[in-house]
């Protein structure tokens, strides 16, 4: 008897479900996405005209991982009454989507993007329609020249841009520079960070005036190889900045000469607002109470580290520089591309242009987003001499976009994720006296001989 | 004596257990109601006043009726198209002796072993061959076969259910459809209803599936929408919001354990022979 009552439950619930569902979709849908791909997916590769008609049918698909895009596309189609559908999806998992659909020549997107790291992989795929059929060389002056090289594939055909820029640097604490130093000039700090042994001494001086210079060793490795290659001709090139890299690491670690607290742990957000136990790692902070407080002296990240600096500085606020590390690099940013697959490719183009390339655009998105630094040059020319109340009345735009001028872009492989992914694990081993330098170059060696046959290792 | 501190010692144990089983929950629960930055600073289990605000930003980025929607629609399809054919196939593994039924089970018990995610992208090609992209037909009708459900529920069948019990219908001229769904389906019931819910838990808690069938927004499901709130870039701010939607995800499951495990322990006790 139970088992009846169950099911008529069971069944009503899934009626008026169903109904609601169906009833919803037909309502917002109106036959016009679901008719669309149905037809795409049939055609698959054949792309059809591009020339779209005006109408609903017009409107785009952006697959992104950054959210920030619902509001570009929100202001373009307020501004051109052209309809944009954004997809956000988890920047972990973005990957897997792409990946499947495209793989499958689904024609779903009209526009994709990707961070730095991915681009190769999906440049290699095929992924990322060829942009020069646009003239996209006209606007080469537009934007920053290494986001314009970072949309290369390995044959230099562009094939993906940025509304971005994301230059490094040394975001420091400007009160403890004047305990310690008596000085926070930028140009000053910027001297105490110029290369691997003057970092060591400055985070002696720091640890004698009792705080820590870094929250931990992995601050350095954006440092590594911005000068040269990791792979150079097919052939690994180990260069003394990796090595100094390491050599540094180690020294810090072992004299104990950073706070222990690994990026985006609950210590290392904590630090940013003022004092934090020694030696935290992982745990929560409610556990390490009476443990030995110290400060975070600066944090080693790109620009929107700054932006993640000062929202989570509290009472910090106002109270940080910005300088000049080691050397100029950069790391993330969304870039954004047509789809090989789409049947719109002419509309996806337009929007891409309008995020990336417009001036009007850069304006509003550097006032909306509070911060972000832009690719866009005039835009950042006219801004440079903004100055910024988080950070000491500090230039940030125009060191910004010093800083983004000065990247060799030329450099980048694509194997230098991984590759310095490896790098990461040695120095881990060496600083954790599991392995003697030799033991982790040497296992180095291995690891990239066995995950890329293609690269020879000179040892 | 030794009875009691033997049951001091079980309850201890029990209390244990179940404090360790709810501990992740109850923080669920206290960190949904917190802000960000502080859920990354500290771990507390008293209450924060910060509910409202961590709801608003799950509103603003999300549709969580729609998603809410989605999910139940799915789930409770799937769960339900398993259920009835799985125990459909195991009656008949279980009761009729045909050719090549003993190769077809070991079939059958082969593919338990293969997971999922192997078949992903051929999946997602025969889907977008089919037409089905971006619709819940996908993650829906392939739930018919589920071959763990088909074993355990012959296993479950062989043991609750003598093969007398179909002899009376069949001399009373019942048909065999018929004899299945007013004599089987009833004394599998328990039985279904455990699996109904390891199907309904898997299917609304599924994740990679409808990430890469599901293309527009409102077709998202729960657990997608959820994980696509990491790609708002503040991430301090989404932490307290994630807790929020997580906590309303779980609802539904609550729910049915609760219904399905009273209904499992109340007919579990009752047999199909009375003696």
């Amino acid at each position: 008897m139970k088992f009846k009552r169950l099911t008529a439950l069971m069944l009503a619930g899934m009626m008026t479900l169903s109904l609601a569902a169906c009833g919803g979709s037909a309502s917002t849908t109106s036959g016009t996405s679901d008719t669309e791909t149905k037809d795409s997916a049939e055609e698959t590769t054949e792309a059809k005209d591009t020339d779209t008609a005006a109408g609903s049918d017009d409107k785009i698909v952006v697959w992104t991982l950054a959210a920030d895009l619902e509001q570009f596309a929100a202001r373009y189609t307020e501004e051109t009454g052209k309809e944009v559908e954004v997809v956000v999806i988890a920047p972990a998992d973005y990957p897997t989507k792409l990946t499947s659909a495209l793989g499958a020549k689904s024609s779903e997107a009209d526009v994709i993007v990707g961070e730095p790291q991915m681009l190769p992989n999906f440049f290699e795929a095929g992924f990322f329609d060829d942009l020069s059929q646009y003239n996209v060389d006209d606007y080469k002056d537009t934007i920053v020249d290494y986001v314009y090289e970072a949309g290369k594939d390995d044959q230099g055909i562009q094939r993906a841009l940025s509304y971005q820029v994301t230059p490094g640097s040394i975001i420091y604490r400007r009160d403890l520079a004047k305990e310690i130093y008596g000085n926070d000039d930028p140009q000053f700090i910027s001297e105490k960070f110029k290369d691997f042994d003057t970092i060591l001494a400055t985070a002696k001086e720091v640890k004698d005036a009792g705080y820590r210079i870094f929250s931990d060793t992995g601050n350095l490795r954006w440092y590594v190889n911005t000068q040269e290659p990791w792979v150079k001709d097919d052939v690994l090139n180990l260069s003394d900045t990796a090595i100094a890299y390491m050599d540094t690491a180690a020294n810090l670690y072992q004299d104990e000469l950073v706070a222990f607290a690994p990026e985006w742990s609950a210590a290392w957000y904590a630090s940013m607002a003022g004092e934090l136990p020694l030696n935290a790692g992982w745990s929560d902070l409610a556990e390490l109470e009476g443990a030995d407080m110290t400060q975070v002296f600066s944090y080693s990240l790109p620009s929107w580290g700054a932006l993640i600096v000062r929202d989570n500085a509290a009472d910090n606020k106002g109270n940080f520089g910005i300088c000049k590390g080691p050397s100029s690099y950069f790391g993330g940013g969304t870039f954004l591309g047509i789809s090989a697959y789409s049947e719109k490719k002419d509309a996806a183009w337009d929007f891409v242009k309008y995020c990336t390339l417009n001036d009007e655009t850069a304006q509003w998105w550097l006032e909306k987003s509070n911060g972000d630094v832009v690719s866009n040059t005039a835009v950042l020319e006219a801004n440079k001499d903004y100055t910024n109340e988080s950070f000491g009345n500090q230039k940030t735009y125009e060191f910004y976009m010093g800083e983004a001028q000065n990247i060799d872009y030329s450099v980048k492989t694509k194997y230098d994720d991984t590759i310095g992914g490896f790098w990461g694990a040695s120095i881990e081993a060496v600083q954790k006296g599991e392995m003697t330098k030799e033991e982790a170059i040497e296992d180095f060696y291995m690891q990239v001989e066995a995950t890329f046959p293609e690269i020879t290792v000179v040892r | 004596m030794t009875k009691k501190v033997n049951q001091t010692i079980i309850y201890l144990l029990l209390l244990l257990l179940s404090t360790i089983c709810l501990l992740p929950f109850i923080m669920m629960l206290v960190n949904s109601t917190r802000e960000g930055t502080d859920i990354m600073k500290s771990f507390t289990l008293i209450p924060g006043d910060y509910l409202i605000k961590n709801w608003e930003v799950v509103k603003e980025n999300l549709n969580i009726p729609r998603g809410f929607a989605n999910s139940i629609f799915i789930s409770v399809l799937s769960t339900a198209l398993a259920a009835y054919f799985s125990s459909l196939t195991a009656f008949g593994f279980a009761f009729y002796r045909f050719k090549g039924r003993k190769v077809i089970f070991t079939i059958i018990i082969v593919s338990m072993m293969i997971p999922a995610q192997l078949g992903l992208l051929g999946f997602y090609d025969l889907s977008m061959k089919l037409g089905l992209i971006d619709s819940f037909i996908p993650l829906i009708v392939p739930s018919i076969a589920s071959p763990a459900t088909v074993f355990f529920l012959r296993q479950y069948l062989l043991s609750v259910m003598p093969k007398s019990l179909l002899e009376a219908p069949r001399i009373d001229g019942a048909s065999e459809f018929y004899i299945f769904h007013k004599i089987g389906l009833p004394i599998m019931s328990p039985g279904i209803a455990t699996m109904a819910i390891g199907i309904f838990i898997g299917s609304w808690n599924s994740y990679l599936l409808p990430l890469v069938i599901l293309n527009s927004q409102r077709k998202f499901t729960l657990p997608v929408m959820i994980a696509s709130l990491n790609a708002v870039k503040n991430i301090a701010q989404n932490i307290g919001a994630t807790y929020v939607a997580v906590a309303i995800s779980v609802v539904p499951i609550i729910i049915v354990f609760c219904f399905c495990s009273k209904y499992i322990i109340s007919s579990i006790s009752s047999g199909s022979v009375k003696e």
